[in-house]
């Protein structure tokens, strides 16, 4: 559905995105994720038609975004990061005329797709609305429902829940999980939970550049790995000697003391296929130390995405 | 065609959707209706001359309104667009630069007309009264409208070429008032444009060219009843040129870094 190659977009001097490739197939829903200004917006901004590449090619639904933009147009539902909209056009108008610019004319579809996405959207009740009226949920919301209207194969979301209560940032990301059934959608997003509650795929961009293209899944996996267990024990024995013992069990590659005293903690690096935690439970229970607290301390997606980025800003 | 039509009624309910809309008929009707009645009561004086009466009230005072008036009307059409950023989501739907700005210049021509269809009734006033001849009159409507098309064109492209509007408008003044002074140094007789202005072999017969651009001659023929196909030719490709470059402009950001 979406093919980048090689694209490079360069304001001047500084490269906003540089030289980056990626595919989508249809029906996935990607969230590309990154930090303020790694170039997420100005991705959306070229797969929207809205800036051309410096070089590099971007094909939606197998047409060129600079050569056939027209027909990239017809195949994309774009939701632009703080939507602007004409104030003083009322809800319902203002969808209307975006569906005559979309190509919907005949009528009587036209009738019922405004009502199908306005309730879709929940935006049935404020249509007689100025939307200069509206608070910025609504407003997102009404956004929304016109990047459906043609119902595109594609839907690009940039930042779809920026300025949502809770409550309303629920209801958005059950509806694009919904959508996701019938469009490709790629959401780019900077809050990580958004992105684990939708997406199956997650390309994590920093200035410019992809650090990670993975399935969600193996993400999580990876995070897993790269956290170990927490061993928390009442010390009735000299720590070092429970860091001795721990250390022999089959499967644990490294202990660190995090904390003495009066309780014991401990950090338990593992290997990725083991799980030690019934190994450990025994031992301890065996030498009589009392054990407090035993848990995985599995690194958040957070954790892996501030590892990258960190990664990625040291090396440049 | 129909995305076309979309845009124009669009740009159209917008003006009225503004305030911007009414203040612009309010003052034009009340300066257009002054100068009339002024004039109506010159006219009075002298009965022999009635038939120049509605030359001079389309093409006198109010030229100098128009120079105005009409950048005040193109300043907001691409400039607002672009800073309120609503030409991003306007873009993204499929339509291309040349339509967009087509339907811009067609909704502002649409209401520069409507701003002079009032005046309808002036005529009907003076056919009341009366006996005037209504080919002079129709062409006088045509030399106005004509001589505001070009104007609107310009305006179009100051206000594609500005992110503000206060910008885009004093532009397009300042172009239309350059435009003014130079075609009517014609009549200034300043040395240069009296003779001929020689570079090297070449004899430039400034005076001539000046007569052939003088858009404001041009417009006054036709209030006069004197329709020429040439001022039509030539005021229909100044608007081509600068609708061109307003297309130009627009899609410059697609190559300008």
């Amino acid at each position: 559905m979406v093919e980048v190659r090689d694209l490079t977009k360069r304001y001047g001097e500084t490269a906003a995105v540089d030289g980056i490739s990626f595919s989508v197939e249809q029906g996935e829903i990607v969230g590309f994720l990154g930090p303020n200004g790694a170039g997420k917006t100005t991705t959306m901004r070229i797969l929207s038609c809205y800036l051309p590449a410096t070089s590099g090619t971007a094909r939606v639904a197998g047409y060129d975004t600079f050569t056939q933009s027209i027909d990239v147009r017809r195949n994309l539902g774009y939701l632009p990061e703080n939507y602007p909209f004409y104030p003083e056009m009322r809800v319902a108008e203002y969808i209307d005329y975006r569906a005559h610019l979309k190509g919907l004319h005949a009528r009587g579809v036209r009738r019922r797709r405004l009502a199908e996405v306005m309730e879709l959207c929940w935006i049935t009740d404020v249509q007689r609305k100025p939307i200069g009226n509206l608070s910025k949920g609504y407003r997102q919301r009404v956004a929304l429902a016109e990047a459906l209207l043609a119902n595109p194969p594609l839907l690009v979301l940039d930042e779809p829940t920026v300025g949502l209560d809770p409550n309303q940032i629920r209801q958005a990301r059950q509806l694009i999980k919904d959508l996701a059934r019938k469009h490709t959608v790629i959401l780019s997003t900077h809050i990580l939970p958004e992105v684990e509650m939708i997406c199956d795929r997650v390309i994590i961009i920093n200035k410019g550049r992809i650090v990670a293209d993975d399935t969600l899944k193996n993400l999580q996996r990876k995070a897993r790995e790269e956290g170990g267990l927490v061993v928390e024990t009442k010390a009735s024995a000299p720590p070092e000697e429970i860091q001795k013992a721990l250390s022999g069990i089959p499967g644990v590659r490294k202990v660190w003391k995090i904390r003495e005293g009066e309780t014991a903690s401990f950090r338990v690096e593992i290997d990725s296929q083991g799980d030690p935690r019934e190994a450990i439970w025994t031992l301890m229970s065996e030498r009589r130390w009392p054990v407090l607290e035993l848990k995985r301390d599995a690194m958040r997606l957070e954790d892996i995405f501030v590892k990258l980025v960190l990664e990625t800003d040291t090396a440049a | 065609m129909r995305i076309f039509l979309t845009l124009v009624k669009r740009e159209l309910t917008a003006f009225f959707l503004s305030p911007m809309a009414y203040v612009f008929l309010v003052c034009f009707l009340l300066m257009e209706g002054w100068y009339f009645n002024a004039l109506a009561d010159v006219f009075a004086q002298h009965p022999d001359s009635q038939g120049i009466l509605f030359s001079q009230f389309m093409w006198g005072f109010t030229l100098f309104y128009l120079l105005i008036i009409i950048p005040c009307i193109t300043m907001r059409l691409i400039s607002e667009e672009r800073r309120s950023g609503t030409m991003e989501v306007l873009m993204a739907a499929p339509l291309t630069d040349t339509q967009m700005v087509l339907a811009k210049y067609t909704g502002a021509v649409l209401f520069y007309i409507l701003l002079w269809a009032p005046t309808l009734a002036y005529v009907a006033l003076l056919s009341a009264y009366g006996n005037p001849d209504y080919w002079q009159i129709a062409g006088a409507y045509l030399g106005v409208i004509l001589f505001g098309m070009v104007l609107l064109a310009m305006g179009l492209f100051c206000s594609a070429a500005s992110q503000s509007q206060i910008a885009a408008a004093i532009m397009a003044i300042a172009l239309n008032f350059g435009f003014f002074f130079l075609v009517i140094q014609k009549d200034m007789g300043t040395d240069w444009v009296r003779q001929e202005l020689a570079l090297g072999k070449w004899k430039v017969p400034v005076r001539d060219i000046l007569q052939h651009i003088h858009f404001l001659e041009h417009g006054e023929a036709f209030t006069k009843g004197l329709v020429d196909l040439r001022p039509i030719v030539f005021d229909a490709s100044v608007i081509l040129f600068f609708l061109f470059a307003a297309v130009k402009v627009t899609e410059s950001r697609r190559w300008r870094s």
